[in-house]
């Protein structure tokens, strides 16, 4: 009786495990890579206001040198969160996002790209969806050279394909 | 009754099947692997064309030499070889074929204060533009930005299609503006037809040699198994048959070291044994083989016995040669023997000169009778030409006696014993050449079924009173036991 316990708790456990979310819901209390106030058209995530929060392991990232050249590798377990609101007007107060865009970073993951898993979260049905075609690498890959976005990358960094990267605690 | 099914069929069949099942299954499953690798191969190969071509068409872009990309775009679809490859904007129109875009990045950078990037041109020549499904995998590729594939077919051909989204990276949202994600889609269209009819020739093939080889298997091995296995055991058959039968001079004639071979000469053995116990039996009673068959215990039964013992035997032995007088004694007893066993009876033993026999059952008394009789006969008739003058007298009595295994534990007979036996005997003792003398009991008993005479008191040894017993003359009723 006792081993068929444990291999349900076990399997109780193991589901469990295997549908926690990769976007966890408390994320309001993480920190916030930008103080810009994103409400511009982007290819990608359009005509959305968005905000940004990076989680903490996100924010113990460590510039490196490799070559003369900066990098900033995120480790692993670090999530970058965008909440997306519904037009790019400022949100009313309480008001709740249509959808959370997220880069986790995973580098052993089948299907990370870049390192990252690009997961896409619909808030109303709560459905996460993993994009593991080149689609959202392919623009957040420029944010690796000088781009016209938060300080613009004027020395062309790694940046790891983070838009709006952690320099720690203004 | 269940039909016959040869064994030959069976094992073919057992064979057959597996043979079909298992590597036809391997068969299947290879020439599915094959099919399947052939398409993920197109696949990858599609997937990594219409990156190339992303990253042509991007790095013509971006410096902004969309007319070189427009000119590369149009050599690659005049030189493809095997694809047909399509350029569509997100809307779904064919690109590459009017001045709408340069019109729109021209009307961007205008908004953005910036001059004009692309100075009025003539439309583009050629085909007129073509339009994308916008229902079918283009819609999902736009939506999704991921790629979608295809595979569909027309008449006889096999086509795969890949639509690969080409995204508005920041760079390229500059000019063309940052309403969007995707700018447009890479159709690529393969013809797969000749690469899957390559692996499907070669599955008809293999299978058609996989059908030949295993029926010439088959063949084979049904010849192997009937010279082998089927021949034999006929044969086998045919010697158990004929031991069946009476005949003992069939053997199995094969000297094979195996356990056919084996097979044949134990059942070669077991018919000598059978015919060495045939030819036993004909010195032992029937009674005695039946009790063989049927155990040995020792029980009272109530029977009829006929004691024989020829007349004047002593005084011929000493006139004639011993060889002469054994073979003119066995022809007697085979006479004798042969009546008996034609009128229902069994010859429990000869004792010399003597015969006993024992009758069961209803009419044991007239079946007795009509034996003795029949002897006086045989005797009387050719008691000169055949039996050298001899003579018998025969003597029948009816009571319970003992039947049992009576013997050594080396050497015993199955037989009876008691005083009805020995009256018997008495009786015998009494009967002059041709005579049947017969109890009182047994006169009772085919009163009227024979012609007699008497009764005759006599003495006996071993009774203490005077018997009552009679002599038959002739048989008046046939009795039922007699056969042909």
């Amino acid at each position: 009786m006792r081993p068929i316990l444990i291999i349900v708790l076990l399997t109780v456990a193991a589901t469990a495990v295997i549908a926690a979310p990769l976007l966890p819901a408390n994320y309001a209390s993480w920190d916030r890579p930008t103080a810009i106030t994103l409400n511009f058209a982007i290819p990608g995530h359009l005509e959305n206001y968005r905000v940004i929060y990076l989680n903490r392991v996100g924010t113990t990232v460590q510039p490196s040198s490799v070559s003369g050249k900066v990098r900033w590798d995120y480790p692993k377990g670090t999530i970058i969160l965008k909440e997306a609101y519904a037009g790019l007007q400022t949100p009313a107060k309480g008001a709740k996002p249509i959808k959370l865009y997220g880069m986790v970073k995973d580098p052993g993951n089948p299907k990370a790209k870049g390192g990252w898993l690009w997961v896409v979260k619909d808030v109303a049905t709560k459905k996460e969806t993993i994009y593991d075609s080149a689609f959202c690498i392919d623009c957040h890959s420029y944010a690796n050279l000088k781009h016209q976005y938060g300080d613009k990358n004027p020395n062309a960094e790694f940046r790891d394909g983070v838009y709006y990267p952690w320099f720690g605690k203004k | 009754m269940r039909r016959f099914v040869p064994i030959t069929l069976r094992v073919n069949l057992i064979i057959v099947t597996s043979l079909v099942l298992g590597i036809g299954a391997m068969v299947s499953w290879l020439a599915v692997s094959q099919y399947r690798s052939a398409i993920d191969e197109t696949d990858r190969d599609l997937s990594d064309q219409s990156q190339l071509f992303y990253y042509a068409i991007k790095n013509l872009m971006l410096p902004g030499e969309a007319p070189i990309a427009v000119s590369f775009i149009a050599d690659l679809r005049n030189t493809s070889l095997d694809q047909e490859l399509m350029l569509w904007r997100a809307d779904g129109t064919e690109a590459f074929v009017d001045n709408a875009t340069l019109e729109r990045v021209n009307a961007n950078l205008a908004a953005a204060g910036l001059p004009k990037r692309f100075a009025p041109r003539p439309e583009p020549t050629g085909t007129p533009a073509r339009q994308a499904d916008p229902d079918g995998l283009f819609g999902e590729a736009v939506e999704t930005g991921n790629n979608a594939l295809v595979q569909s077919s027309a008449g006889d051909r096999v086509v795969r299609t890949l639509y690969a989204p080409l995204s508005n990276g920041p760079l390229c949202a500059a000019c063309h503006g940052a309403d969007h994600s995707v700018r447009g889609v890479i159709q690529i269209t393969t013809d797969l037809t000749d690469e899957l009819a390559a692996p499907r020739r070669a599955l008809f093939l293999a299978g058609g040699a996989f059908l030949v080889l295993v029926t010439l298997l088959a063949l084979l091995l049904s010849g192997f198994l009937h010279r082998a296995i089927i021949l034999p055991v006929k044969r086998i058959g045919e010697v158990c048959t004929g031991v069946a039968e009476g005949r003992f001079d069939e053997r199995v004639a094969f000297t094979r070291r195996d356990e056919i071979g084996d097979l044949g000469r134990t059942v070669n053995a077991m018919v000598d044994g059978l015919f060495e116990r045939f030819h036993l039996t004909k010195y032992v009673s029937a009674s005695t083989v039946a009790s063989i068959h049927e155990g040995e215990a020792t029980r009272r039964v109530t029977m009829t016995m006929l004691f024989s013992d020829v007349r004047g035997f002593t005084a011929f032995t000493e006139a004639n040669q011993p060889e002469e007088v054994v073979r003119l004694l066995n022809r007697i007893h085979t006479a004798q023997e042969q009546i008996i066993h034609r009128y229902g009876g069994d010859v429990d033993k000869f004792v010399g000169d003597e015969v006993m026999g024992l009758f069961r059952g209803d009419e044991a008394d007239l079946c007795a009778c009509a034996a003795g009789m029949a002897i006086q006969h045989e005797l009387l008739a050719h008691r000169g030409d055949r039996y050298g003058g001899l003579s018998v007298g025969v003597g029948i009595n009816r009571g319970e006696v003992i039947e049992g295994r009576i013997g050594s534990e080396r050497r015993a007979d199955h037989t009876v014993i008691g005083d009805h036996v020995n009256f018997a005997a008495r009786l015998c003792s009494l009967a002059k050449p041709g005579m049947i003398i017969v109890s009182e009991s047994v006169h009772e008993r085919i009163r009227g079924k024979v012609s007699s005479r008497g009764p005759v008191i006599v003495k006996v040894k071993g009774k203490r009173d005077p018997q009552r017993v009679f002599t038959v003359q002739s048989i008046l009723e046939e009795p039922s036991c007699v056969q042909s």
